[in-house]
């Protein structure tokens, strides 16, 4: 299930992208899933279809989603591409924080207040 | 007082439908719109009948009287449209519900008839509207010339504009938008697209077809009027079976997605 808050700070078009992105990355969503069309969505939830087409882009953009035309939107299978290429970037940034010296405390709460944004 | 009996309708809806939840504002809401609608349509129904009906007054003074053939068909239509009307009602009625939530909820996957309707529903579909235009449509080639051919063309025309009302109205319950906040009215949501998806695909042809095969121009136990009757039969059987498979499997799950 997608849940939208209106009244969230967090931009209606990042609700989507993340909550679908979640459950592609957990598996509830399995590979091949069609999700439903840009418009539909947008209805369901009461959206504008720009709002929920931006999320799709971004979804796309990071390999969670194939569009397939006029097929539909599918859930592809680089599922654990995304979470390699998560694993890639966590590596280079731990490596550019021993360049810059910083300790493993002050790191961590780089990462937490970027996650939190 | 008003308010009360509503959710004790709600409940009683809930409780029919194995849905364990305890009624929301909007699910509340939603019920009562599914009642103006039923409403809506049943006032429909009657407005139209009555038509019929003094139609085929002025009809049967009439030196070449068409209305007796068709109207199995026309009661039929009737009812069909009688249900459009009303899914337009509640649709009107259903969309200020959501003004004031904040939250809105939906499925994240796409769902065709099948996991709407549930597959022995779909196959159902499928084999009456289906087999309802083959036979009309064998029936028509085969009739001996006159009476016979053309209460067999009626019967085909007849299917066709029920098959495509019940596309129609079909097409109508897939396509609306989710009115829902929460998990709990999600489910009330599937519950009530899946009964109406139910509802625009009921067998109608058998109906007609047990018209036709009783029609006193034809002589029963001839080979027409025994295809229809074993059309009816084997439909009627095969949607006993459905409906009570579908009465008996268990609901765990949203049933649309």
């Amino acid at each position: 299930m997608i849940t939208i808050d209106t009244a969230s700070a967090v931009p209606p078009y990042e609700q989507v992208r993340s909550q679908l992105a979640g459950q592609i990355n957990d598996g509830k969503l399995a590979v091949g899933t069609r999700l439903p069309t840009v418009r539909r969505l947008a209805a369901d939830l009461g959206l504008a279809a720009n709002t929920v087409a931006r999320a799709y882009r971004e979804l796309e953009d990071a390999g969670l989603v194939d569009t397939r035309g006029r097929a539909g939107t599918f859930v592809s299978a680089t599922g654990d591409t995304s979470r390699a290429a998560a694993a890639q970037a966590a590596s280079e940034y731990a490596a550019k924080v021993h360049a810059l010296g910083l300790g493993r405390t002050e790191a961590l709460r780089i990462v937490t207040a970027a996650l939190g944004t | 007082m008003r308010g009360d009996a509503a959710l004790r309708r709600a409940r009683n809806w809930l409780r029919d439908h194995r849905l364990d939840i305890e009624p929301t504002p909007l699910v509340v809401g939603r019920l009562e719109a599914r009642r103006r609608g039923v409403r809506a349509e049943v006032v429909t129904d009657l407005v139209c009948m009555a038509g019929l009906i003094a139609w085929g007054a002025v009809d049967s003074r009439s030196e070449q009287p068409v209305l007796d053939k068709i109207s199995p068909i026309g009661w039929i239509v009737i009812v069909t449209v009688g249900m459009l009307v009303g899914f337009w009602w509640q649709r009107r009625v259903e969309r200020p519900l959501l003004a004031g939530c904040t939250t809105r909820a939906a499925h994240p996957t796409a769902a065709g008839p099948q996991r709407v309707l549930g597959r022995g529903h779909l196959r159902l579909a499928v084999a009456v509207y289906g087999g309802g235009l083959l036979l009309g449509t064998v029936l028509t080639i085969v009739a001996p010339p006159g009476t016979t051919r053309a209460l067999a063309m009626v019967f085909l025309v007849g299917v066709a504009v029920l098959a495509l009302l019940s596309a129609l109205a079909l097409a109508t319950t897939l396509r609306r938008p989710s009115l829902a906040e929460d998990p709990e009215s999600l489910l009330v949501d599937d519950a009530l697209r899946t009964e109406d998806a139910r509802r625009a695909t009921v067998p109608y042809p058998l109906v007609i077809a047990v018209f036709f095969g009783l029609d006193p121009n034809l002589t029963l136990g001839s080979p027409i009027t025994l295809a229809l009757l074993a059309y009816t039969v084997a439909g009627a059987v095969y949607w006993y079976l459905v409906d009570r498979a579908a009465h008996r499997a268990p609901r765990t799950e949203p049933v649309s997605r």
